[in-house]
C-alpha cells in the first residue's frame, strides 16, 4: 500500500508567506494525480514538501502509511522529473540513468548486473538506445525529457513526481509527450503526482485532479466531474477555454438579476434565494432568435472549427462558443453589432455562493 | 544605374547623384584615418631622438611631423584640383625626409623602423593620389557611373585596408611585449656577466650550466615548490568549502563575512608586513616554509573564495535537488555533481594560488634571513648585488623560473577560458 497522504500539511516561509495552508489529500496506489493551479498557488510547494526538498512547517506527510517528514529526500523512495530536467551535464545518458542506483549502499545496494538490466529496461521503454553514450547537451528537448523520466523510473520509485515536465517543450512536442506520458503510466502503473498550470494536461492525464488556489485545496475529483460540477467559482473559471461565464447578482423567486440583466433561473436552481454567482459554460450558451435574454454582438473570434462570440447583455459580457457542427444562425463574417437572443437558463447552469 | 540614368536625362549640371555625394575612395579614407596615427608614432620617435641627443635626425623627424599634419589637412576632397597637387608635393617632401633620415643613421633595426614611419605613409599617399580610380577621383573628374563602381570597389577594398592597419597595430603591440623577453633571452646566452651588446651576436650556455650546476639554485627551487604547492593545497582546501557555503547557505554573518573578505583584499601588503613579521617571529615560523604558506594562503584566500562562490552560484539548484532525490547526501551532492561541474573554476583557483606563492617577493624577503630558506624570487634578487655583476646568470635563472608558469598556463589554458566565462554550466 504505497499511497501518499498529506495530513493538514502547512508550509510557511521565513518571511511569513503561507505557501500551503493545511492541505489534506490522499493519493491512491497506482493513481495519476494532477495538482493544478495558477502559478504561485502552492502546487509546486506541495510537491517539494513531499520530495523532502523543503521542510514541513506543520502537519504530516505519509508515504505507504509511514511518516516521512524527517526522512532525507533520497530515502523516501521517490523519483522526480524536474521542469528543467536537471540532467547531470558532465555524465553520459547511461551514467545519468545509473547514477541513482549507484548511490544505494549497504542493504539496498544494487548489483552492477541489476543496474545494467534496469538501464536496459529504461532504454527500451523510452527509446533511448541511440543517445545512450551522449552527453545531455547533445540531446534535443524531447530526448532530454525522456532521459529525465528514465532516470526517475530506474529507481523503481514508490511515487513518481513530475514538476511541470512539459513546459519547456514546443507545442507540437508537448502534445506528443502528453500522450506518451499517459501511455507510460499505463505501462508501469507507478503512483504519480504531476504538477501543472495547464488545464489541458490536467484534463487529459489525470485519474484525479486536485485544484489548488492560494495555498488551499479547492476541489479534488475526477477531471470531468471538476469540469461539470465545480465546487466553487474559482474551479469553474479555471477549467475550460473559453472560461465559464460568471455573473454576479442576486436571485429572488426564481429570477436572477445582475444590473440591467434579468432572467428566469432554470428549474434546478429555482430554489436559490439571495446573492450568488450564476455560471454557464460558453458552449452551453445558444445564440438564436428565441431565448429570454436580449444582447448585442460586441465581437467575434473565428478559430476555424469554433467561433467565440462576445455578447453584451445589459452591461454584462457573455461569451458564447459556437461550433460549426452545431448549425444555427452563426459562423459567418459581418455579425458585429447585430442584436441576438440567448438562453442562459440551461440545464448545465450552476450557481455559486462565492 | 537607374538613378544616374534619370539624372543624365535631366541633364542638369547641378544634380549630383547619391553615389557621387557619398563616394570617397577607400584609399583616401584610409589616409585620413592613418596619418594622425603616423603623426603620433613620429612624435614618440621625436621624443626618442631628443633623448638620444638628436641633431640633424631630430630636425628631419620634426619636419616630417609638420609636413604630415599639413598633408592631412590638404588631403583631396574630390573637387578642388589644388588639393591633389599640394598633397602630392607634401607626400614627396616627406618621402625625401624619410630617406634622408635613413641615410643619416647607421641603419640598425630601430632606425629602419623609425624612418619607415615617414617613408611608408608618404609613399602610399603619393601612389594612391596619383594613380588608378582614387587618383582620378582626387583630380576631380568623377561621374555617376565611376562613383557607383567606386562604391562597390570600396566594399571589397575597405575591409582589406582595415585588416592591414589592424595587423600593423598588433605587430607593434606584440613587439612591445616580446622585446623584454628577447632582451633577457639574449642576456642569458651572451658570454660574460655584462649588460649591453647587440642582440644575437654570440651564443653560450655557460650561464644556464652555472645556475643549474649550483647547489643553491636547487635549494631555492625546492623551497619555492614546497611553498607554492603548500599554498595551493591549503588555499583549495579552505576556499572550496567556504565558497560553497557562501554560495548555497544562508547563515548569520554571511554578508558580513563576505564583506570582510573584500576588505582584507583592500589592504596594501606593505601595511601588514611588520605585524606579519612579529607574529611569525613569535610563533617561531621565520625561515620556514610553513610560515610563508600560512601568509600566502591568507592573502590568496579572499579572491579564491569569491571566484569559487561565483562559479558555484552558476550551478543550477535543480541539479543538486536531483542528486538529493537520487540518494546523495549533502556531501555526495557536492562531490559527485557540484565539484565535477566546477573543475575549471577549481583549476583557476589553484593556478592563482600557485602563482601568487611562486612569484611573491616581499614577504619571502622579510621572513627569510638565511640563504638556505630563500625562495626563487628572493634567491634571484640576491644574485644581483652579491659579487658585483651576475647579469648573465640572473637572466638564465629568471628564464628557468618562468618556465613552470608558462607550462601551467599552457596546460590550464582550456580550463582557464572556461572558468573565466563562468555561467557556462547549463542544466
Amino acid at each position: 500500500m504505497s499511497d501518499v497522504e498529506f495530513i493538514e500539511t502547512t508550509k510557511v516561509y521565513d518571511d511569513g508567506t503561507v505557501a500551503l495552508d493545511s492541505l489534506s489529500l490522499r493519493v491512491r496506489k497506482g493513481e495519476f494525480l494532477v495538482l493544478l493551479g495558477p502559478s504561485g498557488c502552492g502546487k509546486s510547494t506541495a510537491l517539494r514538501l513531499l520530495a523532502g526538498l523543503e521542510d514541513i512547517t506543520r502537519g504530516e506527510i505519509r508515504i505507504g502509511g509511514s511518516r516521512v517528514n524527517d526522512l532525507p529526500p533520497g530515502a523516501r523512495g521517490l523519483g522526480m522529473v524536474f521542469q528543467s530536467y536537471a540532467l547531470y551535464p558532465h555524465m553520459t545518458v547511461r551514467a545519468n540513468l545509473a547514477f541513482g542506483l549507484r548511490r544505494n549502499r549497504g542493504d539496498t545496494r544494487v548489483s552492477e548486473a541489476e543496474i545494467s538490466a534496469r538501464v536496459e529496461e529504461a532504454t527500451e521503454l523510452l527509446d533511448l538506445r541511440k543517445v545512450l553514450e551522449k552527453k545531455p547537451r547533445e540531446l534535443s528537448g524531447g530526448q532530454q525529457q525522456r532521459v529525465a523520466i528514465g532516470r526517475a523510473l530506474v529507481r523503481r520509485p514508490k511515487v513518481l513526481l513530475m514538476d511541470e515536465p512539459l513546459s519547456n517543450l514546443d507545442a507540437r512536442l508537448r502534445n506528443r509527450m502528453r500522450f506518451e506520458l499517459r501511455r507510460l503510466h499505463e505501462a508501469h502503473g507507478t503512483t504519480t503526482l504531476y504538477v501543472t498550470h495547464d488545464q489541458v494536461e490536467a484534463m487529459t492525464l489525470a485519474d484525479r485532479v486536485a485544484i489548488i488556489s492560494e495555498g488551499r485545496l479547492q476541489q479534488s475529483s475526477r477531471p470531468l466531474e471538476a469540469y461539470n460540477r465545480p465546487a466553487n467559482s474559482f474551479v469553474a473559471s479555471f477549467l475550460g477555454t473559453p472560461a465559464m461565464n460568471l455573473i454576479e447578482g442576486a436571485a429572488e423567486r426564481g429570477v436572477f438579476t445582475a444590473g440591467e440583466l434579468s432572467f428566469a433561473l432554470p428549474e434546478h436552481l429555482a430554489g436559490w434565494t439571495g446573492p450568488g454567482i450564476f455560471g454557464v459554460r460558453p458552449e452551453d450558451v445558444r445564440i438564436g432568435e428565441s431565448g429570454d435574454v436580449r444582447c448585442r454582438v460586441g465581437g467575434v473570434e473565428h478559430l476555424g472549427s469554433d467561433s467565440i462570440y462576445h455578447l453584451d447583455a445589459g452591461g454584462n459580457w457573455i461569451r458564447a462558443l459556437w461550433h460549426r457542427s452545431g448549425g444555427g444562425a452563426a459562423g459567418s463574417d459581418g455579425e458585429e453589432h447585430r442584436d441576438v437572443r440567448v438562453d442562459l437558463a440551461v440545464p448545465s447552469a450552476l450557481i455559486f455562493k462565492e | 544605374m537607374t538613378v544616374s540614368a534619370r539624372n543624365g536625362m535631366g541633364g542638369g549640371q547641378a544634380t549630383v547623384t547619391l553615389a557621387e555625394r557619398w563616394y570617397v575612395p577607400a584609399e583616401v579614407r584610409a589616409l585620413r584615418a592613418w596619418i594622425p596615427f603616423a603623426l603620433l608614432v613620429n612624435l614618440i620617435i621625436l621624443g626618442g631622438e631628443a633623448l638620444r641627443g638628436g641633431g640633424t635626425a631630430q630636425l628631419a623627424v620634426l619636419g616630417g611631423i609638420v609636413l604630415l599634419a599639413v598633408l592631412w589637412w590638404s588631403l583631396p576632397d574630390g573637387r578642388q584640383q589644388w588639393r591633389r597637387t599640394a598633397s602630392q608635393g607634401l607626400a614627396a617632401a616627406i618621402l625625401v625626409l624619410g630617406v634622408l633620415l635613413l641615410l643619416l643613421k647607421d641603419g640598425d633595426f630601430y632606425d629602419l623602423w623609425a624612418s619607415s614611419w615617414l617613408i611608408a605613409p608618404s609613399a602610399l599617399a603619393l601612389y594612391w593620389l596619383s594613380t588608378g580610380l582614387s587618383g582620378s577621383w582626387c583630380a576631380g573628374d568623377s561621374d555617376p557611373r565611376s562613383a557607383e563602381l567606386g562604391l562597390a570597389r570600396n566594399r571589397r577594398l575597405g575591409p582589406r585596408l582595415e585588416t592591414f592597419a589592424l595587423h600593423t597595430l598588433l605587430l607593434h603591440a606584440v613587439a612591445l611585449i616580446v622585446a623584454p623577453a628577447v632582451w633577457i633571452v639574449d642576456l642569458s646566452i651572451s658570454p660574460g656577466n655584462i649588460l649591453g651588446g647587440a642582440i644575437g651576436d654570440a651564443f653560450t650556455l655557460e650561464h644556464f650550466w652555472a645556475v643549474l650546476g649550483g647547489e643553491t639554485f636547487w635549494r631555492w627551487t625546492r623551497n619555492s615548490l614546497i611553498v607554492a604547492l603548500g599554498t595551493t593545497l591549503v588555499g583549495l582546501l579552505l576556499a572550496i568549502p567556504a565558497g560553497y557555503a557562501f554560495s548555497r547557505y544562508r547563515f548569520a554573518g554571511r554578508k558580513g563575512a563576505m564583506f570582510v573578505f573584500m576588505l582584507i583584499q583592500m589592504f596594501p601588503g606593505i601595511v601588514i608586513l611588520v605585524p606579519y613579521f612579529m607574529v611569525m617571529k613569535t610563533l617561531g615560523l621565520l625561515n620556514t616554509s610553513i610560515g610563508l604558506i600560512i601568509a600566502y594562503s591568507v592573502t590568496a584566500l579572499p579572491l579564491c573564495v569569491w571566484m569559487l562562490k561565483g562559479f558555484f552560484d552558476a550551478v543550477p539548484r535543480a541539479l543538486e535537488e536531483a542528486a538529493l532525490l537520487d540518494g546523495c547526501t549533502q556531501v555526495g551532492v557536492f562531490v559527485f555533481v557540484v565539484l565535477p561541474l566546477s573543475l575549471p573554476a577549481v583549476a583557476i583557483t589553484a593556478l592563482f594560488s600557485f602563482l601568487t606563492a611562486w612569484n611573491e617577493f616581499l614577504l619571502a624577503l622579510v621572513f627569510n634571513t638565511s640563504n638556505d630558506s630563500y625562495t626563487l624570487p628572493v634567491g634571484l634578487a640576491s644574485m644581483i648585488p652579491a659579487t658585483g655583476q651576475l647579469w648573465g646568470d640572473f637572466a638564465a635563472a629568471s628564464i628557468i623560473v618562468s618556465i613552470p608558469v608558462v607550462v601551467l598556463f599552457v596546460l590550464f589554458q582550456r580550463a582557464l577560458i572556461q572558468g573565466l566565462s563562468a555561467g557556462s554550466v547549463k542544466g
